[in-house]
């Protein structure tokens, strides 16, 4: 089922704005634990 | 240049959307829970962790991988209800179950709403839960097993004031009432109003337990609440009620 396009904007809005906060702090945590753990493998490699 | 090349492939983003999925779900899990006061601990830990390695004190972050160590074990004892449930919600599947037909589930449901606005009309407490597919078998033994059919009149009869199994609430199996005057757990968290009183504590702390939904209906202002997942919708008329429970109750079949 095709839903109208003002419809489905306002569907993504919906699932932008629900819980913004908690999905931006979730992507730093996902992006700075990331980094950490590439640091530490990459580090283990030279070593 | 250098960096963008040695990171920017499909593998990092993968990565990093896989754990931003993860990270995003336990918060998404924990948030209204008494975990949340934990996580900003643990979050405390972390920024103090990156603060002594780049200032280079490393006794100091020794020191915190440590305590880090012992207040794992101290997470795991103090959210064992939150670790239990999140592993319960993760395992639940549908394999080989038999349901009643739509209608009668449909017909059950309007028993429940007749008997909800009755007791709401007549200010009248009562405290409904609708099995759905966690077993609440010990719950169910905490009160008196009825397995008899689900009408209006029946639920009228339990939550009559003074009748005998008035006090706790029912469990609702289908088209069946399971069990009456059962033991509900009380939630304790701390977002719930201080004025909700011992019935939506229990109707609330069920739904965190189990997947139950928790129709309430407050003795002192007749109001129509409900409970799913740990959250309590408040104020509801008997149609927005019966609306809701169809559409929980044809989600989870």
């Amino acid at each position: 089922m095709k839903f109208p396009k003002r419809l489905r904007i306002k569907k993504l809005r919906e699932i932008i704005a629900n819980n913004f906060w908690l999905k931006i702090i979730s992507l730093i945590v996902a992006v700075v634990i990331w980094l950490y753990v590439n640091g530490e493998i990459i580090r283990g490699i030279r070593v | 240049m250098e960096f963008f090349e040695q990171f920017l492939n499909w593998r990092t983003i993968a990565e990093i959307l896989i754990l931003w999925l993860v990270i995003y779900q336990i918060f998404l899990f924990l948030k209204g829970t008494k975990a949340v006061y934990l996580l900003r601990g643990v979050i405390i830990l972390i920024v103090s962790f990156f603060v002594f390695q780049g200032l280079r004190l490393f006794v100091l972050s020794k020191l915190l991988t440590y305590l880090f160590a012992f207040f794992l074990i101290f997470v795991v004892v103090v959210l064992q209800p939150e670790i239990r449930e999140g592993l319960i919600r993760l395992g639940r599947r549908h394999i080989f179950f038999f349901e009643p037909k739509r209608e009668e589930i449909e017909k059950a449901l309007k028993e429940i709403v007749s008997a909800v606005s009755i007791f709401s009309r007549k200010r009248t407490g009562a405290l409904i839960a609708i099995k759905r597919e966690i077993g609440l078998k010990n719950y169910m033994e905490s009160g008196a097993i009825l397995n008899a059919d689900l009408t209006s009149e029946l639920l009228q009869n339990i939550f009559y004031p003074g009748a005998p199994l008035h006090d706790g609430g029912v469990i609702v199996e289908g088209t069946r009432v399971i069990a009456a005057s059962c033991l509900f757990p009380l939630s304790d968290n701390p977002n719930l109003g201080k004025i909700l009183g011992m019935r939506h504590r229990a109707g609330v702390g069920f739904s965190e337990h189990s997947d139950a939904v928790v129709a309430i209906v407050s003795e002192e202002n007749g109001l129509i609440s409900l409970a799913i997942g740990g959250q309590l919708t408040q104020d509801l008329t008997p149609n927005e009620l019966f609306t809701i429970l169809k559409g929980q109750l044809s989600k989870s079949t």
